[in-house]
């Protein structure tokens, strides 16, 4: 098999290799937030990842100005995988959707009122704020919520005005489903 | 490895890219992930085609396949993010809430008088019910094959996590 061939092989393996360490972390590391513990697995999954690339793929030849490019390629191609195995995980966690989709499986069906009793807006952002002070994207201090992390912030601009590009409605409307404020 | 392949992945990832954005500004489709998934599928196989057909396809199976690797690598960092602006993902917007506040911080309760009682989960289940999830007949909602499928892949996946199921 040629190094081409075993490279786009072990890329087009890494989420497996990103879900075995996250396995394996998340078994020893039981202090953080889930998805604390799982940024750190992704982060730790790079070494792995390296290694078998490096054993599998580049060790055999001289380094050259087209490996740089290959090992490039190997590191966006593996970090858009990371990144994307991050949102799968918290999508797991978080999402509302799956939550959902859980409790009409457990109960067989469930009514539309029975859906929207059991899950009020109120629950998921009492969960949330605890999730973002636990992750220091937020502090509590003397009952008021305050930033105090700036990279989740910014991601929040930036999609904020990637949806409003792709035509969606304004977060406001959403939020409080046409009520004006 | 071809600087050409950078080239080409991208050129394929834009175009893909670009046309969502065209047709999500025109109408968002019904099934917008099914849609997603057909715009990053079929946008780099049509591009392939029209520059073999004017001899500028890129040579050789091995840089296609690098190229298609990257344009899916960094299809599926966006098609993976879409659900936190399509749908609004509650701990960003609470970002912004207390982002755009007067004084940069909110009580809890002033979060709260910022959402409708039940929009968050509504507009789920609202989502849920054009999805190929759950098929809804009247006021009950059932699971359908993929949606049961979903839950048996996420029970798996968090059980090999060592993780109970999510909170939501």
């Amino acid at each position: 098999m040629g190094r081409d061939i075993r490279m786009i092989c072990i890329l087009v393996c890494s989420p497996f290799l990103i879900a075995a360490v996250h396995a394996a972390w998340s078994r020893i590391d039981r202090s953080g937030l889930p998805q604390t513990v799982a940024a750190r697995s992704i982060i730790l999954g790079y070494l792995p990842a390296a290694i078998i690339l490096w054993e599998a793929v580049f060790a055999s030849a001289p380094f050259t100005a087209d490996s740089a490019l290959a090992a490039f390629y190997c590191f966006v191609v593996y970090s858009s995988f990371s990144y994307a195995y991050f949102h799968l995980f918290n999508m797991s966690e978080t999402a509302r959707r799956i939550r959902i989709i859980n409790e009409i499986h457990r109960a067989g069906a469930m009514r539309y009122e029975q859906l929207t009793a059991m899950y009020r807006s109120r629950d998921i952002i009492e969960l949330r704020l605890n999730r973002l002070v636990a992750m220091k994207e937020l502090r509590l201090h003397d009952g008021c919520y305050a930033m105090n992390g700036r990279l989740l912030y910014l991601a929040a601009l930036f999609i904020s005005r990637w949806r409003r590009l792709i035509g969606f409605r304004e977060m406001r409307e959403t939020r409080t489903g046409g009520r004006p404020q | 490895m071809s600087p050409r392949v950078f080239i080409y992945g991208s050129l394929f990832f834009v175009s893909s890219l670009l046309l969502h954005v065209v047709i999500w500004r025109v109408r968002v489709p019904r099934h917008d992930a099914l849609g997603l998934f057909l715009i990053f599928s079929v946008v780099p196989a049509v591009l392939l085609a029209t520059l073999r057909a004017v001899n500028l396809a890129p040579v050789g199976g091995i840089s296609v396949a690098h190229m298609l690797l990257l344009h899916a690598a960094l299809s599926v960092f966006y098609i993976s993010s879409y659900p936190a602006a399509q749908a609004i993902s509650p701990s960003l917007d609470i970002l912004l809430l207390i982002g755009s506040s007067a004084n940069l911080r909110m009580t809890r309760e002033e979060i709260l008088a910022n959402y409708d009682e039940t929009v968050l989960v509504k507009a789920r289940i609202d989502d849920l019910g054009r999805s190929a999830l759950a098929s809804r007949r009247g006021d009950t909602f059932r699971l359908t094959m993929a949606g049961r499928a979903v839950v048996r892949f996420f029970a798996i996946y968090r059980s090999m996590l060592g993780l109970p199921a999510g909170q939501g």
